[in-house]
């Protein structure tokens, strides 16, 4: 059973990262695995298994911003840590969303350090799923610093979209930064075109962070809302 | 049948026939008969009306039925509730195209308009292609059609096509053009769109050979995502300028936010610009400008600038312009500065880009030299002539002959033109609104009859040194996307 038929079944519209990434993953996207973990036990294991250090994230269907609630732990280096965290994070979560079903945490492998971008997609009641691209964090934010092409992207508009945004040279080694792989990025974007083309029931997608790399690039957060199907 | 053949009668009819026309000749059905038969003297124009039997000299048609078969336009001047039934006469009768100029349709909102509405675009397939209702009709020289009341619309040809769903709108392009040096192929005012709409119309205009450029109005779309297709594959060949209507800001704010908030509609129309190459207009004279600036000059995508100017601050308001437009005001080789400081006055006038000749009146012998050292120099892709008189008439108006009296040399006007057919160099000149308070109606009439002159010569004439530099910028921005040196 494909991640798609799952949540319509359950009648819900947005995919938890882990639902997101089992999207992502057979459209040769490159993503941070991620393993539902139900117990404390359950995330030790899973963790062991990965390697550490490890992330931790609160698995709901109904909780879209993660950190916000104290739903996220980075950095984990040890069994204990781990067992802590995963405690700490179904307590804070069910604090702050006494609503939400949780299904458990997602355990995944602490993505190295890189540069964070962002890739989305929205539906444009015009013209169809409009594809932005920016660098993460304040760069979007604050500075809305980013760049939109309509699905199907040419590999040239993925080019533009890239070589656009005023961080532009963040990607490029400013300053004895590290170059990241901006053809990988290009060839990234192409590959979310294809993906909402495919499925035209994706409303709305969003790849959060991004991390590139000097060679390649990694979805550690993903996020996925599917339009309403009131099949029964 | 290819959309060409199928379009053709509208814009090349073999003969018309004006339903609707009435005794009463304010009416909007008699003033369009009229127009026509003015308009065009070799096209075939037939009046219908079951109550009458001639009409301005001319035997009237009892109905749609009893029309001779060559009719393949008609103009349906009816009430809402009776064009249903009439389309389907002329769809009966072989008639091939229908214009519906009146209202009383979508457009008033109520459910016997809705229906009427819905009613015309059930009809749409059924061998008879409509355009409206609710419109101003077409415009046509070489067909002899115009749009209503068009009677003394210029009966010129040229290479712009344009498209709008406001009539009004339509009205104003085609009567403005002309003063632009722009001269249209078609223009249609397609209002409702219940058959023929901007999709349509991009699809005959990318195939029409005689569509060199196009130019559109656009408030909504029908058609969105096929819109968006038929526009990049009609950019690629032919410039296509756009005024998107109703769009409002917000983008800023909304870029602050997650992505479903980013996709705005001002996001989606910017994005719609960029990506299919179609250049973004936001007013009629903008709109105009830029068509102007396309019709008259090569394609270039050099971005490389001179610019002549009479006064220092001239060359200083150019020279913000030149970059806001995202030109580059050329630097002059060492050579060609040289052949400036021996020309210009050895004081006050810069020597450089921009070039200040010092006062607007330059004598003719100078301003050859000027213009012809930027030319030779190869330095820059295009002149633009600001502030600067430029025939002996409008030195004698601005008063400057009794200030340099012994200039008088007929050339003065030919220069311009010399530079940009001898060295195939882009120029363009600015001749802005003002006039002299002591002979103002002459000076304008002097300013028309120059205008005119340069336009007919490949050079076109703007009214402000702004709308010469976004033209031109809009130009090499185009051509550089298509990778036109």
């Amino acid at each position: 059973m494909n991640a798609s038929a799952h949540m319509m079944r359950e009648g819900s519209r947005t995919l938890t990262e882990l639902e997101s990434k089992a999207f992502l993953a057979p459209a040769g996207i490159p993503v941070v695995e991620s393993r539902l973990a139900r117990s404390r036990e359950e995330a030790v294991r899973c963790a062991e298994e990965i390697g550490l250090p490890v992330v931790l994230k609160i698995a709901s269907p109904e909780i879209v911003h993660k950190s916000d609630c104290g739903g996220v732990r980075l950095g984990l280096r040890s069994a204990a840590e781990v067992a802590e965290a995963y405690e700490q994070i179904v307590l804070a979560a069910g604090r702050f969303h006494p609503e939400a079903r949780i299904q458990g945490v997602s355990v995944q492998r602490m993505a190295p350090p890189g540069q964070e971008t962002i890739i989305g997609m929205s539906k444009d009641p015009q013209f169809g799923p409009l594809l932005m691209f920016g660098i993460g964090g304040v760069m979007v934010e604050i500075m809305g610093d980013v760049s939109f092409r309509f699905a199907p992207l040419t590999p040239n508009d993925a080019r533009e979209m890239i070589r656009e945004i005023k961080g532009y040279p963040l990607l490029t080694g400013f300053r004895g930064r590290e170059p990241v792989d901006t053809d990988f990025l290009e060839r990234l974007l192409l590959d979310v075109s294809s993906l909402v083309e495919s499925h035209p029931e994706i409303k709305e997608l969003d790849l959060n962070p991004v991390i590139a790399y000097r060679s390649g690039a990694v979805v550690a957060d993903s996020r996925i809302v599917l339009e309403e199907v009131s099949n029964g | 049948m290819g959309i060409l053949s199928e379009m053709r009668p509208f814009f090349y009819p073999k003969a018309v026939a004006v339903v609707g026309v009435s005794r009463e000749t304010w009416k909007f059905g008699s003033v369009a008969f009229s127009a026509l038969r003015k308009f065009s003297s070799t096209l075939p124009i037939y009046p219908v009306n079951s109550r009458l039997t001639e009409f301005m000299g001319v035997p009237v048609f009892p109905s749609i039925s009893s029309l001779p078969k060559e009719v393949d336009l008609v103009f349906l001047f009816l009430p809402a509730a009776l064009v249903p039934a009439s389309v389907r006469e002329c769809a009966d009768h072989g008639i091939p195209a229908v214009i519906i100029p009146g209202g009383g349709f979508r457009e008033i909102g109520t459910e016997e308009g809705w229906c009427l509405e819905a009613e015309l675009v059930s009809l749409a397939g059924s061998g008879v292609r409509l355009i409206g209702p609710n419109c101003f009709g077409v415009y046509s020289p070489a067909g002899g059609i115009t749009i209503l009341p068009g009677e003394a619309y210029p009966k010129k040809s040229g290479g712009v096509s344009f498209f709008a769903q406001s009539g009004g709108l339509t009205e104003d392009f085609c009567g403005l053009a002309e003063a632009s040096g722009i001269y249209i192929n078609h223009a249609v005012s397609f209002g409702n769109a219940c058959d023929v709409n901007e999709l349509t119309l991009c699809e005959y205009f990318r195939s029409d050979e005689k569509t060199k450029m196009v130019g559109g109005y656009l408030e909504g779309l029908k058609t969105g995502r096929r819109f968006f297709e038929a526009v990049r594959e009609m950019a690629m060949t032919k410039p296509t300028v756009l005024w998107k209507a109703g769009l409002t800001p917000g983008g800023a704010k909304a870029a602050a936010s997650h992505t479903g908030s980013l996709a705005g509609s001002d996001t989606a129309w910017r994005t719609f610009f960029k990506q299919t190459g179609a250049i973004q207009v936001f007013g009629m004279e903008d709109l105009l400008d830029t068509l102007s600036v396309f019709s008259h000059l090569p394609p270039t995508s050099n971005d490389q600038v001179a610019i002549i100017c009479g006064g220092g601050g001239a060359g200083v308001a150019a020279g913000d312009a030149c970059y806001r437009a995202g030109l580059t005001m050329a630097s002059f080789d060492e050579k060609t500065r040289e052949k400036l400081r021996s020309t210009l006055a050895p004081t006050g006038a810069s020597k450089n880009n921009p070039v200040d000749c010092d006062v607007p009146f330059p004598r003719p012998s100078v301003l050859r030299s000027v213009l012809e050292a930027v030319a030779e120099s190869g330095c820059a892709g295009s002149i633009v002539i600001d502030k600067i008189a430029l025939s002996v008439e409008q030195r004698r108006l601005l008063g400057c002959d009794k200030q340099v009296p012994w200039e008088d040399d007929p050339w003065l006007e030919e220069v311009p033109v010399r530079v940009r057919q001898e060295y195939g160099m882009t120029v363009l000149i600015v001749q802005r609104d003002w006039n002299p308070p002591l002979n103002r109606e002459e000076y304008d009439a002097e300013k028309r009859r120059l205008r005119r002159y340069y336009q007919e010569n490949g050079i076109p004439v703007l009214s402000s040194i702004a709308s010469a530099m976004n033209g031109l910028g809009r130009m090499v921005q185009y051509y550089r996307r298509r990778g036109i040196p």
